[in-house]
């Protein structure tokens, strides 16, 4: 194995899932491509002034939380941090095609109540990635 | 971080097959893993419940049923067989309901630590009929799963 894309959000839940994947990668040799989507909620466009740059600020706070989570990786596993304007499910997989990954390792929200029903970003990237997904269980 | 206890590594192992191309890539890779890991390997065949006709209303002749059970027991005995020699099994399931809740419920009662199993990259229609097995076992399962994408075919 040569590179696996570890699929990171917002959520408290980021570091278990990258300290899975470097788990991964040093038992297979492996080098990681982090990565975390940029969503933009139409209602968050409303709700700021109009001259707020969200291309701007969103990728540099989307880049510094990843560079926060990537002080854990080993700097010789880590091969690149990536960011980029996409619906989570998509971006994962076009960026998994593009940096020729093969492993993706994503989270999965999924202790019942409400995650069951939102925690479908997992879910969508195991229907659509063409390549092997591992889905880490990370305790919420 | 000590990344080295977020996960232990796997010593169950429980690979669903369903025979199909999918399945049969998921397990070659799931004996490899669990020769390298020194893990037992369960395999889990399920018969759908609307292979039996239960959920269409439509009687089947128990001899039938009889020959799916048998057909789809020796199916497992020679994936069992074919693959012994390399990795270690535990046992192999041959259980009727529905798939999407039974790989959990097996796994569980097995304290698997992880699954792996075939995602077949279908398209279309065919995906929303048939690619939620996978769907449901990512959102309920107790223990990671790795889902090995077997090659495309046309």
């Amino acid at each position: 194995m040569r590179r696996i894309l570890v699929a990171l959000d917002g959520s408290p839940r980021a570091p278990q899932v990258l300290a899975a994947a470097v788990q991964l990668a040093e038992m297979s040799g492996a080098k990681l491509v982090l990565y975390r989507a940029i969503g933009v909620s139409p209602d968050l466009r409303h709700a700021l002034p109009e001259d707020a740059r969200l291309e701007e600020v969103l990728p540099r706070h989307a880049r510094a939380e990843l560079d926060r989570l990537a002080e854990a990786v080993p700097p010789t596993l880590l091969e690149a941090i990536v960011t980029g304007f996409a619906t989570a499910w998509d971006g994962i997989c076009t960026t998994a095609k593009e940096r020729d990954v093969d492993l993706i390792v994503i989270g999965s929200h999924g202790f019942g109540g409400i995650d069951r029903l939102i925690g479908t970003v997992a879910a969508k990237v195991v229907n659509h990635a063409d390549r092997n997904v591992f889905v880490v269980r990370a305790a919420s | 971080m000590k990344s080295k206890q977020i996960m232990k590594l796997p010593k169950i192992i429980l690979v669903p097959v369903d025979f199909s191309a999918g399945s049969n890539a998921a397990l070659d890779y799931a004996v490899g893993l669990a020769a390298k890991l020194d893990a037992k390997l369960t395999l889990l065949n399920v018969i759908g419940v609307q292979m039996l006709g239960v959920e269409y209303d439509m009687p089947v002749a128990a001899s039938t049923v009889q020959l799916i059970y048998d057909s789809n027991q020796q199916a497992l005995d020679r994936l069992v067989t074919a693959n012994q020699d390399k990795a270690s099994f535990a046992t192999a399931l041959l259980e009727t309901g529905d798939p999407r809740t039974l790989i959990e419920t097996v796994a569980r009662k097995l304290g698997a630590d992880l699954i792996v199993m075939g995602t077949h990259g279908r398209r279309g229609l065919r995906r929303l009929l048939l690619g939620s097995v996978a769907e449901a076992v990512v959102r309920s399962a107790p223990c990671p799963v790795l889902l090995v994408r077997a090659e495309e075919v046309a």
